[in-house]
């Protein structure tokens, strides 16, 4: 009982603390029904014939609200973003990073290993931007499209590594580094 | 079973983790006697972890805990590695684990542990602010006391609630069969309520 006790007196006092939570920037993402979705971006979705397993996600974050479609179609799982009116934003596609022409793998290794003193490529999405995308040309004709790369990757330095989001350009450059900061894994750890 | 968990972060990479927990049962029943329905309080653990983040992913720990049971006192050494992957839809933690626990009068016990957790988020996929998750664990764990072996396993699925990022509440059960070797099957059924919180 006494132990019990010390339990309530320590919620007592940690609840009366100031609020825990981090300030500044907030998101939140949750699965969307399909009456939530705008016009627009169901009828952008009819591009894709029977997309497998397609879900709907919503996300609202202190830039505002976008709409995000998730799917498998012709075996790759795709991304599709709108933003709250329907208006296509982005098409992520999944691939393979080993399929990458040595052109790309030439220059993003050169201009990684500038930064890091080595690196592993977890995984890695195609990016096409929403303005004037042709659908059928995201899989027929990359080439003229403004293809970018985002890819996460584990990189090294002084023995110890941080995980990373890169959005690098058709030729291998990187246009943006982020790092990724995991979220609290303490109540899986203990 | 309730307890309280609450991280600290000493530096970017040295966390202090303090963990106050009691267990009280309320039904007992075996095959010497007739089902006891008795409230009794069962025991209480205070532990200290100072862990160090090595990598995003990865984190070794080393503590204390100290367990009051029956008038008693038990003093447990901890040793733990852990590592976390990330997936689209979950989360998973993998953790190795190897305690000792002394007490006066008693054999020493000696048990390596194996857990593997998941956080599955219950809207959208990850779990965010003000949202419900499942959380399942098991842990296989084998123990070694008086030159006798024996092996434990556990299941704990609970559902949470993360009133933010550093602060959740998770109730659940956690069922515990024991002594698969050398005595007869016990099998140990708690209810948790446990509150998570990390101040920074």
């Amino acid at each position: 009982m006494k132990s019990l006790k010390l339990i309530l007196v320590i919620i007592l006092i940690l609840a009366t603390q100031p609020d825990l939570s981090s300030q500044g920037k907030w998101e939140r993402e949750y699965r969307a029904k399909i009456n939530e979705i705008p016009e627009p971006a169901k009828r952008f979705m009819d591009a894709f014939p029977e997309p497998g397993r397609l879900r709907w996600y919503s996300e609202e974050s202190n830039d505002g609200k976008t709409f995000e479609a998730k799917f498998i179609f012709k075996g790759i799982k795709h991304s599709v973003e709108f933003d709250s009116v329907g208006n296509l934003l982005d098409v992520e596609m999944a691939f393979d990073f080993d399929l990458l022409g040595q052109d790309f793998r030439r220059g993003f290794e050169k201009n990684l290993l500038e930064r890091f003193t080595g690196y592993k490529v977890i995984k890695a999405q195609k990016h096409f931007n929403g303005e004037n995308l042709n659908i059928a040309g995201m899989y027929d004709n990359q080439a003229e499209l403004n293809v970018q790369y985002e890819i996460v990757i584990r990189g090294y330095h002084r023995k110890k590594y941080k995980l990373f989001e890169i959005m690098a350009g058709s030729d291998g450059s990187i246009l943006a580094i982020e790092e990724i900061i995991l979220k609290n894994t303490d109540s899986l750890e203990y | 079973m309730p307890g309280i968990n609450v991280n600290t972060s000493l530096s970017k990479a040295w966390d202090l983790n303090l963990r106050v927990e009691s267990r009280q049962i309320y039904f007992r029943d075996n095959s010497e006697s007739e089902p006891d329905y008795d409230f009794e309080f069962n025991l209480s653990d205070y532990s200290v972890i100072l862990s160090y983040r090595n990598s995003p992913l990865t984190r070794f720990g080393g503590g204390y805990l100290l367990r009051l049971r029956d008038n008693k006192l038990y003093h447990r050494l901890i040793q733990q590695f852990t590592v976390a992957r990330v997936y689209n839809n979950f989360r998973m933690v993998h953790r190795i684990s190897a305690d000792e626990t002394l007490s006066e009068g008693e054999p020493a016990r000696y048990r390596t542990r194996y857990r593997v957790a998941l956080e599955i988020p219950l809207n959208g996929q990850s779990v965010d602010d003000k949202e419900f998750y499942f959380r399942v664990s098991n842990e296989y764990l084998g123990s070694l006391e008086n030159k006798e072996f024996d092996l434990e396993v556990r299941l704990t699925p609970s559902i949470g609630y993360s009133f933010t990022e550093f602060n959740k509440l998770e109730t659940g059960i956690d069922y515990r069969p024991d002594s698969f070797i050398h005595r007869e099957t016990r099998h140990n059924l708690w209810v948790t309520v446990n509150w998570l919180i990390k101040i920074r």
